[in-house]
């Protein structure tokens, strides 16, 4: 049995949706091949979304026309916006999920795609043809031929399960691994590693004494983490902090020779920020207490996610630990934690479009690329996704910047980095974090959106002219001098504002965090209306504040993208010969031939790069280039 | 945050000296980068009011932002026509330090950076000015360069500097981890960082780096020297006072005559310093002509002295008065000479503004000369004891500055309760102005390690 696609996805998690959405929007005839068609996008670990770095990710996945943020909206059950006492680039939104109801909508979104089907099934042998792949298999021998395949297995590849010292073979409870699929890497020469990651128990909430526990509730009104979400009617449920005391510690103590962390059954590498429990009480061993977030799975279900107690202790262990913990007492399990190791493809081995370099037409996206987090596979998902689709059309690859995404910052980074766990974002990644917000997203990738054919031109006009009004307004407002009246001044006084000594532009008084738009409004009255809409003219005025108020920063970074945008943009050929540099330095030549940098800019991102190698490298290129140009005048 | 963005690529403008630092009597600066009219014409004042000519040499002044400093020839090569392939400026100044050291803080104010080893020839190959044979020879040129470059900083840094650098970015490293760690992990219940705790360790690292930069006056003098100039009405005593401080020094003099009749140079050692004496022709105003020719060599070499001797006859005061009232603005001693004899006085002259201070001596009796040289010393800023770490490089001086002042910011950031990620950036670039000296990198590598060994996160 055979058929036909233009690209095939293998993997239906939070990566695999992002690609064959953005890859059927495109106009590919896709396939998403999957475990369970109705079991798309499931929330394997916490049920949450966003929150720091993560949140900027899917706002940007949502500005690109991507599902990730309205299935959070739609299957939110509480929502936040963290870090409201800081500045606005590091503000984020972050939502509890019912588990349940996320991957029912975003099976319901992906019926209603043209040019989608979702085939159940798992993927088997990879075919190539004259190095190109050519199609896939599943386990059931079904040949999908393809021209493109976008692979987002997660954990599935040739997963194991630890609970305990006990061994099962599966990416998640209860599922097979892909272990035909593990085999296929290693004919088509990829170097392989294993990872770890490791999920918590889960509680039944019936039998939690939350009267011993802090309440968490949501923001009130519920922030939306779609910036098309315009706002949200939804009652909200509240999570509750409890903490683990000297007696949890000391059974896990007591028990770390049955962990397969510590008796070195796991070879896999795990992340430092999620460690284990044992971790935590290893490394921080005079700690007396760790916080454990108690967060519901669902809106009516009978479960909770202990968030801070991931472990693979064996059963009885877990259960005798967290029995030390106040209000879980005589909390019962419904599963118990487990930690599971798998099969990546260190991503030194992708382009920046996430196609393998030595496979074309083969990309790659999420866990298998060593990375963590449902955000950040989506990302990948999507950016694979978009470029397999650009690819079959004959078009121009997407690529953006360091200083335009945090979707160019996580995948630079996955190609220009040694990783020693599982990646995942964080705000401190981004050199240009400043510009880089969760309020700004669609303002910054409309115009790419629309370019590739994810969002329509009128989605982007609506965009740039709310670009366009703030901007000015900012200027305005950054130019306009101080000539008040007594009266003005003496209403300034009572919000706390002091009349500068000397005249003034408006700009420097707002310049000032504490001195919002608000204020200067209570004063010399509200600013024009550009927006009748009042979603718009409130992301207008939000804009002008964050722009009269940051300027200088803002105008520094920019200055600064400018500058990296030049290196990236000069592009270092994938078989340059860095043997023949005779003057790079050792260190240098081992990091170029490793990572193979697609431009000058990432070359110089390498660790053991420096910048003399750098111009060495420049001069190797202008030869490179007047060889070229020679073969082609000859 | 964390990666530090360098500054190097090919838009902005770089500027270097082009010859051997050091004691020359010329000494020439370059600078390339797009479009250098504006440049060149805020740092060079033209003596005609013609317009000069690319590739034409033209006489005039120097200026900054104080005012002009020195007469000098410059040459503005338009891109595509120059070594680089972009416009490109040469300044040929008199050789002195002092007047090079000027010129090229002039030429950053004006929007400069000062180039790395190599980097005008890398830009020569970059727009295509060389051929591949070149292109090859650079290569090889750059690589040797670098390790002579990183054989000299090894030196320089064994002798402390790389570890008090070090020192400075190991205490810098936890704050922008605790602030980071507070703006990733909002949720990890840290302690709230207190502004004050922050505060002081930025002062602090500011303060370390503001006393390497203290140091560099000394470092840069015990590396390029000094030209110290004896001036003064004739009959003032120069000649005895230069031969004096010459046979102090006899054993490490190497005298040899000037490029003019008049001006005649020794080098010696003052204490470990290599210092340049320059003897001229006495200043009066009724000389005849091949005098008055060299009167006015010796005016100029005034103007291109780290240090001069202004010479007084102290039997004689009055003799010096009107030159004095022309030259006391410039940074000099005023000497009293011959106090052994019997009508000396103390001399009741106003100091100019460039007085360093008053030494009496007589060359006869050798009185008061240890002073005068504590008094040269001190002058040209080369006195003091090691303290280990020494700046011996302008480019170094540079970095550190910029240091200070991002520090600054970061403090200023952090007394105005400014939300910590703005903080970050201020103090981001701090480390990354220490790292150019250093050669280390990887922050955001570094600070995400800190984080996660000081703080226990993972909810």
């Amino acid at each position: 049995m055979t058929d036909r696609f233009d690209i095939v996805v293998v993997g239906g998690g939070h990566a695999g949706i992002e690609a064959a959405h953005a890859a059927a929007k495109l106009g590919c005839r896709t396939a998403l091949l999957t475990m369970d068609p109705q079991a798309v996008g499931r929330l394997s670990c916490n049920p949450a979304m966003g929150g720091l770095g993560k949140g900027h990710l899917v706002r940007e996945i949502d500005a690109m026309g991507g599902l990730q943020a309205r299935a959070t909206d739609a299957a939110g059950i509480q929502f936040r916006l963290l870090n409201r006492s800081k500045g606005p680039a590091v503000r984020a939104p972050r939502v509890q999920l019912d588990k349940d109801l996320y991957p029912t909508w975003m099976a319901g979104a992906l019926a209603r795609v043209e040019n989608l089907v979702v085939i159940p099934g798992t993927g088997g042998e990879i075919h190539t043809s004259g190095g190109r792949v050519s199609a896939i298999t599943t386990e059931d021998g079904v040949r999908l031929e393809c021209r493109a395949l976008v692979l987002t297995t997660g954990t599935f590849l040739n997963g194991v399960m630890h609970c305990g010292l006990v061994q099962t073979k599966g990416g998640r409870v209860g599922e097979q691994p892909s272990e035909r699929l593990a085999d296929s890497f290693l004919a088509l020469g990829l170097e392989t590693s294993r990872l770890k990651t490791g999920t918590p128990a889960r509680l039944r909430k019936s039998s939690i004494d939350f009267s011993k526990c802090d309440v968490q509730p949501g923001d009130d009104p519920a922030p939306p983490m779609s910036i098309r979400t315009r706002s949200l009617d939804v009652e909200q449920v509240c999570c509750w902090l409890t903490r683990t005391t000297e007696r949890t510690h000391d059974i896990i103590r007591g028990n770390l020779d049955k962990s397969p962390m510590y008796t070195g059954r796991i070879e896999g590498v795990g992340p430092r920020y999620c460690p284990s429990i044992e971790d935590k009480i290893v490394r921080f061993e005079d700690r007396t207490s760790h916080q454990i977030f108690l967060e519901p799975e669902s809106r009516g279900g009978d479960t909770i996610y202990p968030n801070g107690v991931s472990t693979s202790l064996p059963a009885d262990v877990q259960e005798a630990f967290l029995h030390t913990v106040p209000g879980l007492e005589n909390c019962e399990f419904v599963r118990h934690g487990y930690a599971v190791e798998y099969t990546c493809v260190p991503p030194h081995q992708l382009r920046h479009t996430l196609e393998v370099r030595d496979v074309p037409g083969l990309y790659l996206a999420g866990q298998i690329n060593g990375t963590s987090g449902y955000e950040e596979a989506a990302g990948q998902g999507l950016m694979a996704g978009i470029n397999a689709a650009l690819a079959c059309k004959n078009e121009e690859p997407l690529l953006l910047g360091r200083g335009e995404a945090y979707l160019a910052v996580m995948i630079d980074d996955l190609l220009s980095k040694n990783h020693r766990e599982p990646y995942r974002l964080f705000t401190s990644r981004a050199e240009f974090r400043l510009l880089l917000r969760c309020d700004n997203a669609d303002l910054r990738l409309a115009s790419h959106a629309c370019r590739v054919g994810l969002i329509d031109e009128r989605e982007l006009e609506q965009v740039a002219a709310l670009r366009e009004a703030s901007r000015a307004e900012a200027e305005r407002l950054a130019s306009t001098p101080l000539r008040h009246s007594d009266a003005d001044w003496n209403a300034a006084a009572e919000a706390g504002i002091e009349r500068p000594a000397k005249m003034s532009m408006l700009g420097q008084i707002m310049s000032r965090p504490e001195i919002g738009l608000d204020t200067y409004e209570r004063i010399l009255g509200p600013i024009e209306r550009h927006f009748d809409d009042e979603y718009w003219h409130q992301r207008y005025r939000e804009q002008v504040e964050i722009e009269v108020t940051y300027a200088g920063y803002f105008e520094k970074q920019a200055r600064q993208v400018e500058r990296i945008r030049q290196m990236d943009e000069e592009r270092v050929p994938v078989d340059m010969d860095y043997d023949a540099i005779a003057s790079l330095r050792t260190e240098a030549r081992r990091a170029l031939e490793r990572f193979r940098p697609e431009t000058v800019g990432q070359a110089s991102r390498l660790a053991g790069v420096n910048p003399a190698d750098v111009d060495v490298l420049l001069v190797a290129l202008r030869r490179w280039k007047d060889r070229v140009s020679l073969k082609v005048g000859s | 945050m964390a990666r530090a963005v360098s500054s190097e690529s090919g838009s902005d403008i770089v500027v270097a000296r082009a010859t051997a630092a050091g004691q020359a009597p010329v000494a020439i600066v370059r600078a390339s980068g797009p479009d250098l009219d504006a440049f060149l014409e805020r740092l060079f004042k033209p003596s005609s009011s013609a317009r000069p000519e690319p590739g034409r040499l033209v006489l005039g002044r120097l200026a900054d932002a104080e005012g002009e400093f020195d007469e000098a020839l410059a040459v503005l090569w338009k891109a595509p026509h120059s070594y680089t392939g972009e416009d490109v400026v040469e300044f040929h100044t008199h050789g002195s330090p002092a007047i090079v050291g000027r010129l090229l803080e002039a030429c950053v104010a004006a929007g400069a950076r000062i180039a790395r080893p190599g980097e005008f020839t890398r830009r020569a190959y970059s727009n295509g000015r060389m051929d591949l044979a070149q292109a090859e020879a650079v290569c090889d040129l750059i690589a040797s360069q670098t390790e002579a470059a990183g054989r000299a900083a090894l030196a320089q840094l064994s002798g402390g500097l790389s570890a008090t650098l070090h020192a400075i970015r190991d205490a810098l490293v936890p704050v922008v981890a605790e602030l980071e760690a507070h703006i990733d992990f909002p949720d990890e219940g840290l302690e709230t960082a207190t502004r004050e705790r922050i505060g002081a360790a930025i002062d602090d690292c500011a303060c370390r780096v503001r006393s390497l930069i203290e140091s560099s006056t000394r470092g840069m003098r015990l590396k390029d020297g000094a030209r110290v100039v004896l001036a003064g009405p004739p009959n003032a005593g120069k000649s005895s006072l230069f031969n004096l401080l010459l046979r102090r020094e006899r054993a490490l003099v190497t005298p040899h005559a000037g490029t003019t009749r008049d001006t005649i140079e020794a080098d010696i050692d003052l204490a470990g310093v290599p210092v340049t004496l320059v003897d001229t022709a006495g200043l009066r105003d009724d000389a005849e002509e091949i005098e008055a020719m060299g009167i006015g060599r010796a005016r100029a070499e005034l103007a291109g002295a780290d240090l001069t001797l202004f010479l007084a006859d102290s039997s004689r005061p009055d003799d010096a008065l009107a030159e004095y009232a022309l030259h006391g603005a410039v940074p000099h001693v005023l000497v009293f000479t011959k106090t052994d004899l019997p009508d000396s006085r103390e001399p009741n002259v106003a100091r100019g503004p460039g007085c360093r201070r008053v030494v009496r001596i007589s060359c006869e009796t050798k009185e008061g000369v240890g002073e005068l040289e504590t008094a040269i010393l001190e002058a040209i800023g080369a006195s003091g004891e090691d303290a280990g770490a020494l700046v011996t490089s302008r480019r170094h001086v540079h970095a550190l500055a910029e240091s200070v002042a991002s520090l600054q910011r970061a403090g200023e950031g952090v007394a105005s309760s400014l939300s910590p990620e703005f903080i970050v950036v201020d103090l981001t670039e701090a480390v990354a102005s220490l790292d150019l000296i250093t050669g280390r990198g990887e922050l955001d590598e570094d600070v995400l390690d800190a984080i996660f060994s000081t703080f226990c996160l993972g909810k």
